[in-house]
């Protein structure tokens, strides 16, 4: 079929050539820019013969000496040149300042889409809207700038952006992003923004289906910087250094430390702590409770005890966090370029260094990255070759302490009166795992210093990744004929990350584990199957892909009728290959490490009655991922009024089924278009330009945990016959196949006269099927429960942007409103979560009930305070009731109370921007609003609420504060489930909804042109500030809805650019 | 000229793109597919093969139960099967309905894998092992399933009485329905016909199937459709490759299990799922009072050390339930067979041979009797005596109530009510469990009249 179709289009095509004409070809670009023009329409005059320029802004049209070609574009003015005896014919069109539209050209990784031809719902943020904000990473630059994209914060997002929210289940729900034309499979820190020349956000079907399987959460195209042609060498140089403020460790209220140890003298003297004093394991008691215990033996006076609690009731261990934990971070960032061209060559090269400190102490990042890019035009620009080096080191050094990691035992949290240093500064020991007095002994039986320093660790312990990344890329265009080009793209991508976690020798980490594992013999002899000296922890991480894309474009205008199309062939192999492994006894200046015994069980020097393996991090992984697809795009445009574009792909993966990869039916979309502006019968004159669009299509998903094949797990051996044995992980599925997200998108697009008001306001409907989801199933299949396409999702919102030119003269102010919508409910599933998974993962999506919302916060219905006790009330079957092992065993899923969603459904930002002469401001409001979150409270626990949340001390205490309060009274007898109703009641869910001042930036700029003899072209100096506070908030009990464990870290960063 | 080039890069990749794709996406799981990993996949006896429905054992009246312990079961299928309600599940899933169909749905993987080896010559007899024990293994858990959730076997309607869902496929979103019972029957002894040549006479390990085995089965699968000839034929061929039987003199009765694992009687292990009740029940009194007192069953399978019969001849090793093949069973079904036929002498040799072994040594007076009919009644009798707390009375129950002279009521007391259920009651066919009923949509069985 293919090839008939190749054959017929060949012959077609070669008809054209025997009109008496030759060949004029030549190369269109913006005179503003010298930027090559793409769609511009080139016609023989008089005819309806004509081409339109191809991404490059070449044409290659048939035309006699007698012709004149018209060239016109929208937007710019058009021109007529005589043929003459002219073979080749470069022009530059001029902006048409009448109309001042902006010629928006959309990359969608195929293909380079002028905004008049397009159907579908694309948004681009161009390179100044790129580099407004300063940031390492280029995604987050898209925050707030693009409609429909939101990042996802709080809970626990695997996610954290979605485009018009998320319309899978459990499968892969991170966007697809495409750099230079091929998907990029590495990691996205990688990339340099100062690199980037803009990204193009594709949303639905029409613009994204060319995509196909890996289209469903929405593309995000990043288009690289490049040189141009007959440029003289331009260098730009670029750097800026960010300051971010310190986390505040008081952020979440607690317990106070004089409140701790007054508590932790009650449960003393409730005898909570007895049978941790005789726990076999030495569990570790904190120093204030060690104290009580040494009181109660004899072995400190009354007085002795109080003078030393009163001490410790002094301290703040957040002081210490503050001081020596978390630091200001600051990030550097220096990048340079220099690009130019000739008519035949044009080249990039850039250089970038970042250099950032975390907020931990111990924590930086070093990121160098290179790029060089060259593209030649042979053969009359009939050839185009193109070659690409991507190049990025980054070193990750992740040696900080995080408090909130920080305990005393497995069991117990750190004590609030724990001292970091002295006040010299030098270390000091906290309790760590074991008491004190054990450790003691334990030395003075040889064992190694068994002291644990959070501050020395600081310094014994070095985890560093690091990480090589390059791309090659090499293109070839080559243009068969006029309006017929072929494209040969091949890629290859290379990953390799190294990481090493280096515990010395005198770490805590090693120490304790020699210890662990130390023997002692009947004479006291020592033994150590874990030898003395450091641990090395190696985790090496090999990728690579290739990618190969083999394209057709054609191209071409007759008279009224325009014509674009493309069709391709792609094959691509991803193959990940992990190992890891630890090193006993290392030694990293011999780099020499010793052997141990895996298998025989030691006795634990910390507990007579247990034995372990040394435990192996050893493990390895091997994936391979490959792809081979089919795709074509088609656009048809009338009169320039209307246009009709399909597009459709087939994807074949080594993860789908024999029958999804056999029979599978493509995935594909449609779309119409229409300028009702350019209609003669059009007379809305304040509205001089209108477009209506409408698509309709399908695309893909893939969840990589499941696969069509049969898959097992081996196990050692069974207790039976001691033969090693298989069990069935995954049935076989060949019907497996992608799941499906249907996307019906309607647009207007309009421009109100003198660019007063432009925008475009976008509905859809967003429905996926065949979902990837669990399911009951026949039991007779030998199987309860298994995952399959089994769910489906309905959605719907809209996405308005609006820009304004309030006021357009030396000042100006614009302002760009953003405005998006975006609601799902999951319409099948049918393996329903109980109550406890609701109430405990519903809102992180991972468990879910028909009919709702993927992300459903739930709670327990409150029934408030008893007036007499305080105590909790909820309800059994419609009555208050105070039975929580009832409550909390029994109800059903359909009793408790669903909020809402957990992730905004209304969304957006308003940015409004001053410019005066050479000075500009523009600041970022955004907004999340309908949406619902779980705060945090008190658990009492069977500690009294020890080191518990701050609402301890709004917590009911005597009749009739239960006006005031929520908080339940502190507990007679330990229940846990009381703790457990409490913490999940509506009394603690509240609205997310929010504006945020989010960031304010501010530049001057120098011209040449207005300043006249400068040594550069155009200088930049530029300012700003993110994360700048809250604005208004629905909720009054948590300082900002969306970070509730610590703070969105304002942020400063102040930048020079320069362009020679 | 590169327009051709591009067509001959086309047609290349489309041509080995089946080879390309066929690429195994993680290393760390294995797909079974070497004959390895399917011998590992029937070597899972933890959670897949060797365990049998219990739900025969639960409806005999091979035990009695005190009202005390009859409260605190586990499970409502216990409960209420025990006093054979015509619901029993109260929502609870049906592990004697999955458990089967988890072998099935194994075996048929493996044979689904086994038709895209071609084995080398050095590689047949594997290859034949495997595909014997996965025939082998899933005609017996139909079998199994038939017992439990068909109506007893009856040469009449055959081809209406419904049967078991035959699933002979992987692929677990084929629908599939309930067959004959003639089709059901049919199947599993083609198959286990089929699996004979193929396995080993003797297996390794007793977890695994053997022609001794399938022989074995088909023996027991004659009996319960009351086709003496071929029983007694099966029992034949079985009991030539072994006949061994334990000298319980030899055992000692003071221990806890008297009975070893894998013990020389033993031609398959197999256990039942593990119901709370086994461990619960008394003997039933009239089997225990109908031993004689030099029979050492009396001491080998019952410990009466607090007054009240409690099991422990557990041919399993373990205090689990046993429902596998032995050769005791064997020289039960082929005596019976024999006195079925006529032939009074052989099947009393064979009775005889049986209980020498059983009795005290040198007390043993060989069962004699003046017709093939009275043997018969000695032979069913000691039947129900040496196969106790096997499941195989559940069977024996359904197929001796077609015959007037052999037909029982049974009957339960507890809570001062009395229940009954009588011969050929519609309760001897299990109720399928509702999660099957409601996702398949197959024919629920008639529970009540």
């Amino acid at each position: 079929m293919r090839q008939r179709l190749l054959v017929l289009l060949m012959i077609v095509l070669n008809l054209t050539s025997f009109a008496q004409s030759r060949t004029v070809q030549g190369k269109v670009t913006s005179s503003s820019d010298q930027q090559p023009l793409p769609g511009v329409n080139v016609i023989v005059k008089g005819t309806t013969q004509g081409v339109s320029t191809d991404a490059s802004g070449n044409f290659s049209i048939l035309a006699s000496e007698k012709d004149v070609l018209v060239f016109s574009f929208i937007g710019y003015t058009s021109q007529e040149i005589n043929v003459g005896n002219q073979n080749v014919i470069n022009i530059s069109l001029t902006e048409d300042v009448t109309t001042l539209s902006e010629v928006m050209i959309y990359s969608t990784g195929y293909e380079q889409l002028p905004k008049e031809r397009a159907t579908g719902s694309f948004v681009k943020a161009d390179n100044e809207l790129i580099n407004r904000k300063v940031s390492t990473n280029v995604l987050d630059r898209l925050e707030d700038v693009t409609s429909g994209l939101i990042f996802n914060r709080g809970g626990s997002a695997t996610d954290p952006i979605s485009i018009r929210g998320r319309s899978t289940l459990f499968a892969n729900a991170n966007p697809l992003i495409v750099i230079d034309n091929f998907p990029y499979d590495g990691d996205l820190s990688n990339i340099n923004p100062n690199d980037v020349e803009s990204i193009t956000v594709l949303r639905d079907a029409a613009a994204a289906s060319i995509w196909g399987a890996r289209a469903g959460n929405g593309v995000i195209v990043i288009t690289m910087k490049k040189g141009a042609n007959r440029n003289a060498p331009k260098i730009t140089f670029n750097s800026n250094v960010t300051v971010g403020e310190k986390i505040d460790p008081f952020y979440v209220p607690l317990m106070s430390t004089s409140d701790y140890i007054d508590t932790e003298k009650q449960l003393f003297s409730n005898g909570y702590y007895t049978s941790i004093e005789n726990q076999l394991a030495h569990r570790a008691i904190t120093p204030a409770v060690e104290l009580l215990i040494a009181n109660r033996d004899g072995l400190l006076s009354p007085e002795e005890l109080d003078t030393k609690l009163h001490a410790l009731k002094q301290r703040d261990v957040r002081n210490d966090y503050s001081k020596y934990l978390y630091q200001k971070s600051v990030n550097q960032q220096y990048a340079v370029n220099i690009s130019g061209g000739s008519n035949q060559q044009t080249y990039f090269l850039s250089a970038g260094y970042d250099k950032n400190l975390g907020n931990l102490v111990g924590n930086q990042m070093d990121r160098f990255t290179l790029n060089a890019k060259n593209t030649w035009t042979l053969l009359r620009d009939r050839f185009i070759v193109s070659g690409d080096l991507y190049y990025t080191r980054t070193s990750n050094q992740n040696n900080g302490i995080d408090p909130y990691a920080l305990k005393m035992t497995t069991y117990d949290p750190l004590y609030p009166y724990a001292r970091f240093a002295d006040n010299n500064g030098y270390a000091l020991p906290v309790t760590q795992d074991y008491r004190e007095s054990f450790k003691a002994q334990a030395e003075s039986n040889g064992l190694l210093d068994w002291s644990y320093r959070p501050l020395q660790e600081l310094n014994e312990i070095d985890r560093t990744t690091k990480n090589t990344d390059y791309r090659i890329n090499t293109s070839l265009r080559y243009q068969i004929i006029p309006g017929l080009s072929a494209d040969v793209l091949y890629q290859f991508w290379n990953s390799n990350i190294q990481g090493r976690n280096n515990y010395s020798e005198q770490s805590y980490f090693a120490r304790n584990l020699v210890n662990q594992y130390t023997q002692e013999g009947a004479t006291g002899l020592l033994t150590r199957p874990i030898p003395e000296g450091g641990i090395l922890d190696v985790n090496n991480q090999a990728a690579s892909s290739n990618n190969l894309r083999a394209q057709l474009n054609f191209s071409k205008t007759l008279g009224n009728h325009q014509i674009n199309a493309i069709g391709g062939y792609e094959v691509k192999e991803v193959k990940t290959l992990g190992t890891r492994y630890r090193y006993y006894g290392y030694n990293d200046e011999l780099a020499n490490s010793s052997s141990v015994d895996y298998t025989t069980l030691f006795q634990q020097y910390y507990y007579q009655y247990g034995e372990a393996r040394i435990p192996s991090n050893d493990g390895q992984f091997d994936l391979t991922d490959r792809f081979l697809s089919y795709y074509g795009n088609a656009a048809y445009t009338y009169r320039q009024r209307y246009t009709l574009s399909v597009s459709a792909r087939k994807d074949q993966s080594n993860l789908f089924g024999v029958k999804a990869n056999q029979k599978g039916v493509p995935l594909w979309s449609t779309g119409v278009s229409w300028n009702i502006s350019e209609e003669p019968f059009y007379k809305i004159s304040f509205l001089p330009y209108l477009k209506l669009r409408a698509t309709y299509g399908y695309n893909g998903n893939i969840d990589k945990s499941v696969t069509a094949y049969t898959t097992a797990q081996t196990f050692g051996t069974n207790s039976i016959t001691g033969l090693p044995y298989a069990r069935i992980m995954n049935p076989p599925n060949p019907s497996l196949q992608w799941e499906r997200i249907q996307i019906v998108n309607l647009g207007l697009d309009f421009e109100v006269v003198k660019n007063i008001v432009t925008g475009s306001i976008e509905y859809y409907q967003k429905n996926g099927s065949d979902l990837i989801g669990f399911a009951p199933i026949a039991p007779s299949t030998g199987l309860t429960r298994y995952k399959g396409n089994t769910a489906s999702t309905r959605g719907n919102g809209f996405d308005i942007t609006l820009n304004t030119n309030n006021i357009n003269g030396a000042f100006k102010w614009q302002t760009n409103f953003l405005i998006s919508a975006s609601k799902l409910k999951v319409t099948s599933y049918k393996d329903e979560a109980t109550t406890w998974y609701l109430l405990n993962y519903g809102y992180t999506g991972g468990y879910l009930r028909e009919g709702n919302t993927l992300f459903g916060l739930y709670s327990y219905k409150s029934g408030g305070l008893d007036p007499t006790t305080g105590d909790p009330q909820g309800y059994v079957e419609g009555a208050v009731s105070k039975d929580y092992l009832q409550i909390t065993q029994t109800t059903k899923p359909e009793e408790i109370v669903y909020h809402g969603s957990a992730r905004p459904t209304n969304f957006g930002a308003i940015r409004n921007t001053f410019s005066w002469r050479n000075l500009s401001l523009s600041f970022n409001i955004s907004y999340r609003l309908g949406y619902y979150f779980r705060r945090n409270s008190i658990s009492y626990s069977n500690t009294l609420g020890l080191g518990g949340h701050g609402d301890y001390y709004k917590r009911w205490k005597n009749p009739g504060d239960e006006m005031r309060t929520d908080v339940p009274s502190l507990p007679t007898t330990f229940d846990a489930n009381r703790d457990q109703f409490y913490l999940f009641s509506d009394a603690l869910a509240e609205k997310g909804d929010h504006i945020r001042f989010q960031d304010i930036q501010l530049s001057y700029t120098l011209n040449q042109s207005s300043f006249g003899k400068l040594p550069f072209q155009r200088a930049q100096v530029y300012a700003y500030m993110n994360n700048i506070g809250i604005l208004w908030k629905a909720t009054d009990k948590v300082p900002d809805p969306d970070y509730l464990i610590t703070p969105p870290l304002r942020t400063y960063s102040i930048g020079l650019k320069v362009d020679f | 000229m590169k327009r051709i080039l591009i067509l001959v890069l086309l047609i290349c990749f489309s041509s080995c793109s089946d080879e390309f794709l066929e690429k195994k996406s993680d290393k760390s799981i294995i797909i079974p597919t070497t004959y390895k990993d399917l011998q590992s996949l029937l070597d899972n006896n933890v959670d897949a093969f060797n365990i049998d429905p219990s739900l025969g054992f639960i409806g005999s009246d091979d035990y009695t139960i005190e009202e005390m312990y009859w409260e605190y079961l586990y499970t409502a299928v216990e409960r209420n099967g025990y006093t054979w309600n015509a619901e029993i599940y109260e929502g609870e899933t049906g592990i004697d309905w999955n458990t089967p169909y988890k072998q099935v749905f194994y075996c048929n993987v493996i044979l689904e894998r086994l038709t895209e080896l071609n084995p080398s010559d050095a590689e047949t007899e594997t290859w034949n092992t495997l595909k014997g024990s996965a025939l082998f293994f899933r005609s017996m858990a139909f079998f199994n399933l038939l017992q439990v959730y068909a109506v007893p076997y009856d040469v009449s309607d055959l081809e209406e009485k419904l049967g078991i869902p035959l699933r002979l496929t992987a692929d677990v979103n084929a629908t599939i329905t309930r067959a004959s019972l003639k089709e059901s029957y049919d199947r599993l002894i083609a198959d286990l016909e089929e699996s004979i040549p193929l396995l080993p006479l003797l297996p390794d390990y007793k977890t695994r199937p053997s022609q001794a085995a399938a022989y074995g089965l088909l023996s027991r699968v004659y009996l319960v459709m009351r086709n003496y000839e071929k029983a007694k034929e099966y029992s034949d061929s079985c009991l030539s490759i072994t006949g061994s039987l334990m000298d319980y003199n030899s055992l000692d009765p003071s221990k806890s299990r008297p009975i070893v694992q894998f013990n020389d009687e033993v031609i398959l292990h197999s256990t039942q799922v593990t119901y709370g009740i086994r461990t619960d029940a008394y003997v039933n009194a009239d089997i225990y009072a109908s031993y004689d007192n030099n029979d050492l069953r009396k001491t080998i399978f019952v410990n009466n050390d607090w007054g009240v019969p409690i099991f422990k001849g557990w041919y399993t090793g373990s205090s689990r339930l046993f429902s596998g093949i032995a050769t005791d069973e064997l020289y039960l079904n082929r005596a019976e067979c024999y006195a079925r036929m006529g032939d009074k002498d052989k099947a009393l040799d064979d009775l005889n041979l049986l209980l020498r072994n059983r009795f005290v040594s040198g007390t043993f007076s060989p069962v004699t009797a003046s017709s093939a009919a009275e043997a018969l009644v000695i032979i069913l009798n000691e039947r129900r005596k040496e196969l106790l707390f096997r499941n195989t009375r559940w069977s024996d129950l359904r197929r001796l109530n077609k015959e007037t002279a052999f037909a029982t009521t049974l009957t339960r007391t507890l809570n001062g009510s009395i229940y009954t259920l009588p011969p050929n009651d519609p309760r001897y066919t299990y109720p399928i469990p509702p999660d099957e009923i409601l996702i398949s949509q197959i024919p629920q069985n008639t529970r009540q009249e």
